[in-house]
């Protein structure tokens, strides 16, 4: 008994210890399940009379068992994610729970789920998500080995991969992390003074496994080019044709049909040949641009004119911009 | 002076007194007692018996951890040759289990439970006065002892079995 106490003494020492150092959230501080270990006893009294005296009271010998270690844990998603094409250090977070009743040590291990998605990750780690937010940050640290985790105390997990570049808009990886009990179940007959293990996880196995899902959340753009002659020397205006000295307008137009913002946005076009620019003549989504590098962002290179660029900035998901610019048929 | 050397004496001859009749207390209580109190934790256990039946048995506590439920059996023994009158049987729930709700059980007794150790009843009667100030019915859960008090006396070489159930906390 002595020796039980000791070491129950030390197992909540090692439980604050550990706690300070913010690894560990105690979520179930209210179970408070009876701790392995723990002797109960019971004893009876019986009080009676014997020819009308009466006697003294009678303890019972004490019915004693030890509670026995529950091994029993939980794993969870904490929500998908969305990532975008070629990103490097996309965190995906999970819960590793010890609900049993003794502080218990297990190994994590991660894997990319191989079917049912549309792609898989280029490579990934396991980490323990220090701060708790759910993602990658330099203060996480890498699980080398297995992590011990107190009774009733929880841990956050990210599996910590990079994305290929090669994915497009909605594509999804499946990854799965399971947490699986050190400890080894009881099986012979169980002793009255002995602690033995029980497995009372879901499936009694001591493993635990959860699948957490990336999604590909990026913007997916297509550029129109179209042209239209819209004044000749002849026909002015009306029903112009394209013979030379005619003024041709050129409409690129983006569109965004992704589900994230496309930023940075820039279009370059080359000036055909046998057609001469017309200075001053681009528009970004109707406002007029000058040639100039000035703030505007529409620019020109070259004399004469050779190519033109123009700086569309942001395009919303379901969002467009278009640029138009002249030319003179040679 | 004189009284003080008196009395010295006469204090140390009844503090004798005392301790040989403490002595002989002892000797009387020693004496094998009339009624023996046996006390059984037990499982139930699940197997399938020589017809191939599913049943249930009680055996000694396997595996226990938080949840499982702890069948405690007493029993009474008179090995005297006079009845045992007045029969009274306490147990306390023990630290770290729960009372399970209309559990115990003893034939020929009257029940009766407490929520502090000290005073009992029936358990429909019992209250527990709540931080506002109501009382509200108390929960078998809140049971913190059990007593039979059996009906009849216990003849010599009989005896009394009473049972209750609780689980590990």
């Amino acid at each position: 008994m002595k020796s039980f106490t000791a070491q129950i003494k030390r197992v909540s020492f090692a439980l604050v210890a550990l706690s300070s150092v913010g690894l560990y959230s105690n979520v179930f501080a209210a179970v408070g399940e009876t701790t392995a270990g723990a002797t109960i006893s019971n004893t009876a009294t019986v009080d009676y009379t014997v020819g009308g005296v009466n006697q003294t009271d009678i303890n019972s010998l004490p019915a004693t068992f030890l509670v026995d270690k529950k091994v029993d844990l939980t794993v969870s998603d904490d929500g998908g994610v969305n990532t975008v094409p070629g990103a490097t250090l996309a965190g995906l977070p999970f819960t590793v729970t010890n609900t049993g009743n003794a502080s218990d040590t297990f190994t994590l291990a991660a894997a990319d789920v191989t079917t049912g998605d549309q792609f898989d990750v280029s490579s990934y780690a396991i980490y323990i998500d220090v701060n708790n937010d759910n993602a990658y940050d330099a203060g996480d640290t890498l699980v080398a080995g297995n992590v011990t985790i107190p009774r009733d105390s929880a841990i956050n997990v990210l599996i910590v991969s990079t994305i290929p570049g090669a994915v497009v808009n909605g594509n999804t990886a499946n990854m799965t992390l399971t947490a699986t009990t050190t400890s080894s179940a009881t099986t012979v007959a169980e002793s009255p003074t002995v602690v033995d293990v029980v497995f009372a996880d879901a499936g009694n196995n001591g493993t635990e496994v959860d699948t957490n899902t990336y999604t590909i959340v990026t913007a997916t753009l297509a550029v129109v080019k179209s042209a239209a002659v819209i004044s000749d020397p002849v026909n002015g205006a009306t029903n112009p044709k394209a013979i030379p000295g005619a003024t041709v307008r050129y409409t690129i137009a983006v569109t965004n049909s992704g589900t994230a913002s496309a930023t940075a946005v820039t279009l370059t076009d080359n000036i055909p040949a046998n057609t001469t620019y017309v200075a001053n003549s681009m528009t970004l989504n109707t406002v007029a641009l000058t040639d100039g590098a000035d703030a505007d962002g529409g620019v020109t290179t070259g004399a004469p004119v050779t190519s033109l660029s123009v700086n569309a900035g942001t395009v919303a998901a379901a969002g467009n911009a278009t640029v138009t610019f002249n030319v003179t048929v040679n | 002076m004189n009284i003080q050397a008196i009395r010295k004496p006469v204090i140390m001859f009844f503090l004798l007194l005392g301790a040989l009749n403490v002595q002989a207390q002892a000797q009387t209580q020693t004496a094998k007692p009339c009624v023996e109190l046996k006390n059984e934790a037990q499982v139930e256990q699940q197997y399938t018996d020589a017809q191939g039946k599913q049943a249930t048995r009680l055996v000694a506590p396997g595996k226990v951890v938080p949840g499982n439920e702890i069948v405690y059996t007493i029993t009474a023994k008179n090995s005297c040759d006079k009845p045992a009158t007045n029969v009274v049987i306490n147990n306390p729930v023990p630290e770290h289990m729960t009372y399970v709700a209309n559990s115990a059980s003893g034939a020929g007794t009257e029940i009766t439970y407490s929520l502090d150790g000290k005073s009992f009843d029936r358990l429909e009667v019992l209250t527990v006065k709540q931080a506002d100030g109501v009382s509200r019915a108390a929960r078998a859960d809140e049971v913190k002892a059990i007593r039979w008090v059996v009906a009849t006396a216990i003849n010599a070489g009989q005896s009394s079995s009473v049972r209750f159930r609780a689980t590990v906390k």
